[in-house]
């Protein structure tokens, strides 16, 4: 077959590139090329206008704007290019090679004197130069915005580019094999579509192997890493362009800057494999095949097949999901087997009608019944993988070793950790990047595990109906069938004889601190977790919490990491066991381990918006923001960093909280106060400007929203949000008033009106107002009031600000 | 010289052209005529290149079309249903032309631009049929071809500009050695315009010759007798009758041989009267067809 292929390749109908046909395609796409880098180029600079006129609307400077929103700019532009560049690309195609398909176009350009796969290769250079010229647009508008700012970010904007156009690229090969293979139009469409899913099972061959593509098409069967179970996520990632662009639409918006090398080159390869393979379609293609379904009615029929499964494949989550939707059924009662299969039918419906009407016009009606007789084929393929995967799913998952089978174990997909559990406060990302390398050889966790999953096998594993999806099993009946706040881990556990079982299964509290306690004992792990990313790796912007500049923060932490790479690793483990563990901190005595967790979110709220805005910059992320609160030992530092050197690789990175204990780190937490004083200072005159002229103003809801943390642990008093608002304090609006912080908490579900306890707010918020005109050194060893000002009316200050003030506040606990 | 020897063309189980053999003489025009679905388009298409042979072959000036392209570097051809770019006007197609063919000669298409008073810069998608065709023909006459292949030659062209169309193509046969093969069923435009012709039917050439052989190659003669007479009464041995019409005791005969023979055969049978009258090429082409 190969060297029939090869045979009837003609060489003087290959290939060739020739000038005036490449300038003609490119004539051709002229007003289309510059219509799409027009779209980009204002949809480009809308992106960054918009921004800035929203910030502006607070008379924020252009730079502030900039830095506090260029992921999300970067990010939903870098989409839009794509959107329009991948759209222009496949249209263009389809228009140049009209040639393919319509007899009219056929006469004229066969009768030229190039062959078609010279035709093909001119007009397809062209597409993609005017495909380039719309990412260039961009480019282009993105430097007229950021080069005034900081060079360094054309960097990132370059490496959009490059991710963009290698997506474009992709979906362009897709376009032009689908259509070399075809001479009808929507042939070439339905196999473009199915070259889109193709792309992706490509990946998954690489990444997963036999399993992955096994359990794409049918998703009974356990991938070798785990089930998804978000059909969303699911159909997001099996889309074309998720794999094109994968890395700009996972997670968090604010991280699409990080476009990866290994998306581009996947593109770039997969898009020249394509290329190639069409090139060689178009070079023995004659005339002849202009309006036919393929180059033959067996091709076709099988290109059709291949196609109908692949988008079998694609529909069949498209349906469960819009059954979900119409009938409004949980995730759990959508992957009830019943409803799969329903969808999964339906789909066969769908592709089996158009199968069929495609098969009775490539055979003619007058030979139909040789395309009856073939129709039960590709009816029956997806059922028979079914069926196979079925059978496979409930061998793999009745497979429990036995525990003096298990090697070890590691931890993977640890984003379904409770954080606060398992890993101490370690955030996904962190915990992902931390936990990579460790391998825990624990008999007592190991033990546990084989018997939570033989529990799992023998009450599900024959139970079929249930079991549709083994996500189902691992997570939604799971669930059911334990306690919700047990938290679900994913292990994968390394047999003796070299094989792995993945299986996700419920841990309790006990085994939970075994767990982490053997994470501890892993060397791996803990040379990961006890190291701090280097200084010189650290590139602070401008910092918004607090009006840190970067300079101030970079000194911090400079100071922070030489204290901290001089403690032994002793020491350095209970300092980050001090930072994260919330048995150890200071206040444990006053506030019991939940009101303290609480109090210690609402301190440390974490601003990730800082890493994506460090990245931005075009340097390593490591940003450090100070968190301070009532008492010196609250004061916190945050790295956020890229200790390997991963720049692009976003889904792990370091991230950690420690507390600035005064004993062990005296030198920082004295720089932390000095820097804060000194800011304050500033901070305080424009909110009193502020909240005079707010004052001035009518209404409750005027120019002002100050909300007040009186912190004053001493005496176990927590208040919050007090709203002062305009001019007329009123009484009303003051929410909630110093409560014990435990009663409060524990009466969190239903906050009663605030009648306990009197406040003077009027007398609080005179005194407040007194305080901050005063300047004076704050100290935190006595009860202080956090202040953070709200979006309003500060000019020159990011959307929120913190300050102190040293107050004496009636006693409202009393 | 174009040569075309056994070519045969199929479409699944249809033999659009079978063991088809055709000369056509560097320099001249070349008419090709035949009936609905005879397989002229196909042959023209064959002959372009746009199909694949499935059998035979086909050379221009000794080169096969098979062996690349380049060889249709000359040839140019105007199909039936003609393409224009989705949008476009006469100058932007003639800067297609002229990029997808090296010989293209702006000047020559400006001077029959203006010659034709064609609109070039109108929507070609806003022209009537004629005007489109005229169009594409000046685009083909403007790219210079050494061979050019014309389907449905002046269809929607009106007299005037179907004259001065005429005139031009001759005028480039005479000067620059054009070959032109025309595909038409108008056998005015054939019997006004070509050298030779062949004609298809089914599939099959059913005659090839020079056109004023082509008229001769049929004797169409009336002739009567005293009484009524039937067929018998033409014949003579070797006689090839095509047709007999008789009416009363006149008859009309297309006899498949030459004129001198048939009439020197009938005159020995003391007709009343015998007349030899000329056929049109319409006539020769039903009689040869039928």
């Amino acid at each position: 077959m190969k060297m029939k292929l090869l045979k009837n390749v003609n060489k003087a109908y290959l290939p060739v590139f020739k000038k005036s046909l490449y300038f003609e395609g490119l004539r051709q796409l002229r007003i289309g090329g510059i219509v799409l880098a027009a779209l980009v180029a204002l949809g480009t600079a809308r992106e960054y206008l918009g921004n800035i006129s929203f910030r502006g609307e607070d008379d924020y400077p252009l730079r502030y704007c900039l830095t506090q929103t260029l992921p999300s700019v970067f990010s939903d532009t870098a989409w839009l290019v794509f959107f329009l560049c991948a759209l222009f690309a496949v249209i263009a195609a389809f228009l140049l090679t009209s040639f393919t398909r319509s007899a009219k176009a056929r006469d004229f350009y066969y009768a030229t004197p190039h062959s078609s796969g010279t035709l093909w290769l001119n007009f397809a250079a062209a597409c993609l130069t005017w495909t380039a010229a719309g990412v260039l647009a961009f480019f282009i508008v993105s430097c007229a915005f950021l080069m005034p700012f900081d060079p360094k970010l054309l960097g990132i904007c370059m490496m959009i580019a490059f991710n963009v156009l290698a997506a474009v690229f992709m979906v362009f090969a897709m376009a032009m094999l689908a259509i070399s293979i075809t001479g009808r139009l929507l042939n070439a469409i339905v196999n473009f579509v199915g070259f889109s899913v193709l792309s992706t099972l490509v990946k998954i061959a690489f990444s997963q192997g036999y399993n992955g593509i096994l359990s794409r098409f049918c998703f009974v069967v356990p991938s070798s890493e785990l089930c998804e179970y978000d059909p969303v996520h699911h159909i997001y990632r099996r889309f074309f362009f998720s794999d094109a662009l994968s890395e700009l639409n996972e997670s968090n918006p604010h991280f699409a800057i990080l476009a990866s090398w290994h998306s581009i080159g996947y593109c770039l390869l997969v898009g020249c494999v394509m290329l190639v393979a069409a090139a060689v379609f178009m070079s023995i293609r004659t005339g002849d095949a202009a309006g036919r379904p393929f180059v033959n009615g067996a091709a076709h029929i099988l290109s059709l097949t291949v196609d109908y499964l692949l988008i079998a494949d694609l529909l069949d989550y498209l349906v469960a999901v819009m059954i979900n939707y119409i009938s409004r059924y949980g995730f759990g009662n959508l992957f009830d087997g019943s409803s799969v299969i329903a969808a999964l039918t339906l789909a066969l419906i769908v592709f089996g009608g158009f199968w069929g009407m495609e098969l009775l016009l490539t055979f003619d009606v007058r030979h139909a019944h040789r395309a009856f007789k073939l129709m039960p084929v590709p009816v029956l393929i997806p059922f028979v993988v079914m069926l196979y995967g079925s059978l496979l799913y409930q061998a793999e998952f009745n497979t429990v070793p036995a525990a003096d089978e298990v090697e070890s174990f590691t931890l993977v997909r640890n984003d379904t950790l409770p954080e606060e559990l398992v890993m101490f406060r370690l955030r996904d990302t962190f915990g992902r990047w931390v936990t990579d390398e460790a391998d825990i050889r624990d008999r007592d966790i190991i033990d546990y595990a084989t018997t939570q999953i033989r529990e799992l096998s023998d009450k599900y594993g024959h139970e079929m109906e249930k079991a549709a999806t083994a996500s189902s099993i691992y997570t939604y009946d799971s669930l059911n069938s334990y306690d919700k706040s047990v938290p679900l881990i994913a292990l994968r556990l390394n047999l003796k004889n070299g094989g792995h079982i993945t299986r996700m299964i419920a841990f309790d509290s006990t085994h939970v601190k075994a767990l982490q306690n053997a994470l501890l004992s892993d060397s791996a792990f803990m040379k990961k977790f006890l190291t701090l990313p280097a200084a010189d790796a650290v590139n602070v912007r401008l910092e918004t919490t607090h009006g840190l500049t970067g300079e101030e923060t970079a000194a911090i932490y400079k100071s922070f990491l030489e204290e901290y790479n001089a403690l032994p690793d002793e020491k350095k483990l209970d300092i980050v066991r001090a930072s994260m563990d919330f048995d150890n901190y200071a206040e444990k005595d006053a506030f019991d381990e939940e009101a303290v967790t609480t109090a210690y979110e609402d301190v440390s709220a974490s601003d990730v918006s800082l890493i994506s805005r460090s990245k931005a910059a075009g340097t390593y992320g490591i940003v450090n923001s100070n968190y301070l609160a009532g008492g010196s030992d609250f004061i916190s530092i945050e790295i956020n960093g890229y200790p390997e050197g991963h720049l692009y690789e976003y889904e792990k990175w370091f991230d950690q909280v420690f507390t600035l204990s005064t004993d062990a780190f005296p030198q920082t937490a004295s720089l932390v106060v000095r820097t804060c004083n000194a800011k304050f200072d500033g901070a305080q005159s424009h909110f009193k400007e502020s909240a005079e002229n707010a004052n001035k103003t009518d209404g409750y809801y005027g120019a002002m929203d100050l909300s007040v943390h009186y912190l004053d642990r001493n005496r176990s008093l927590y208040v919050e949000y007090i709203y002062l608002t305009g001019s007329k304090l009123d009484e009303s609006l003051l929410n909630y008033p110093g409560k014990k912080a435990e009663e409060y908490y524990d009466e969190e579900e239903t906050r009663p009106e605030i009648t306990e306890i009197e406040v003077d707010s009027d007398a609080m918020a005179r005194q407040l107002f007194k305080d901050i005109q005063a300047t004076q050194t704050i100290d935190f060893t006595k009860p202080c009031c956090r202040v953070t000002w709200h979006n309003y009316g500060v000019k020159d200050f990011p959307e929120y600000m913190t300050f102190y003030a040293q107050t004496d506040f009636p006693d409202v606990a009393k | 010289m174009i040569n075309a020897t056994h070519v045969t063309k199929k479409f699944g189980d249809l033999t659009a052209l079978d063991d088809v053999g055709l000369t056509v003489e560097t320099g001249s025009i070349f008419g090709l005529v035949g009936s609905n679905g005879a397989g002229k388009s196909t042959f023209m298409r064959l002959l372009s290149g746009v199909y694949k042979l499935d059998g035979g072959s086909i050379s221009i000036d000794g080169r096969d079309i098979a062996e690349s392209p380049e060889v249709r570097k000359g040839l140019i051809y105007v199909p039936d249903e003609l393409y224009f770019i989705p949008n476009s006007n006469m100058d932007s197609m003639a800067r297609l032309c002229a990029n997808s063919r090296a010989q293209f000669d702006e000047n020559l298409y400006a001077k029959l631009a203006e010659k034709f008073d064609a609109s070039r810069k109108k929507p070609i998608r806003a022209m009537s049929k004629g005007m489109k065709r005229q169009a594409a023909l000046i685009l083909a006459i403007a790219s210079k071809p050494d061979v050019l292949l014309i389907d449905e030659t002046f269809d929607g062209l009106d007299v005037i500009k179907r004259h001065d169309m005429r005139e031009i193509l001759c005028e480039a046969v005479a000067d620059r050695g054009l070959t032109v093969i025309m595909a038409t069923h108008s056998m005015r435009e054939v019997d006004d315009m070509c050298d030779s012709i062949a004609m298809l039917h089914k599939g099959h050439i059913t005659l090839q010759s020079e056109l004023d052989e082509a008229k001769t190659s049929l004797c169409k003669v009336q002739i009567a007798f005293p009484d009524r007479f039937e067929k018998d009464a033409v014949t003579f041995d070797g006689a090839k009758i095509v047709d007999f019409t008789r009416d009363g005791t006149v008859a009309m005969v297309i006899y498949e041989n030459g004129r001198e023979e048939v009439e020197r055969q009938l005159r020995a049978k003391s007709p009343l009267l015998i007349n030899v009258l000329p056929l049109s090429l319409e006539e020769v082409f039903i009689y040869k067809n039928r």
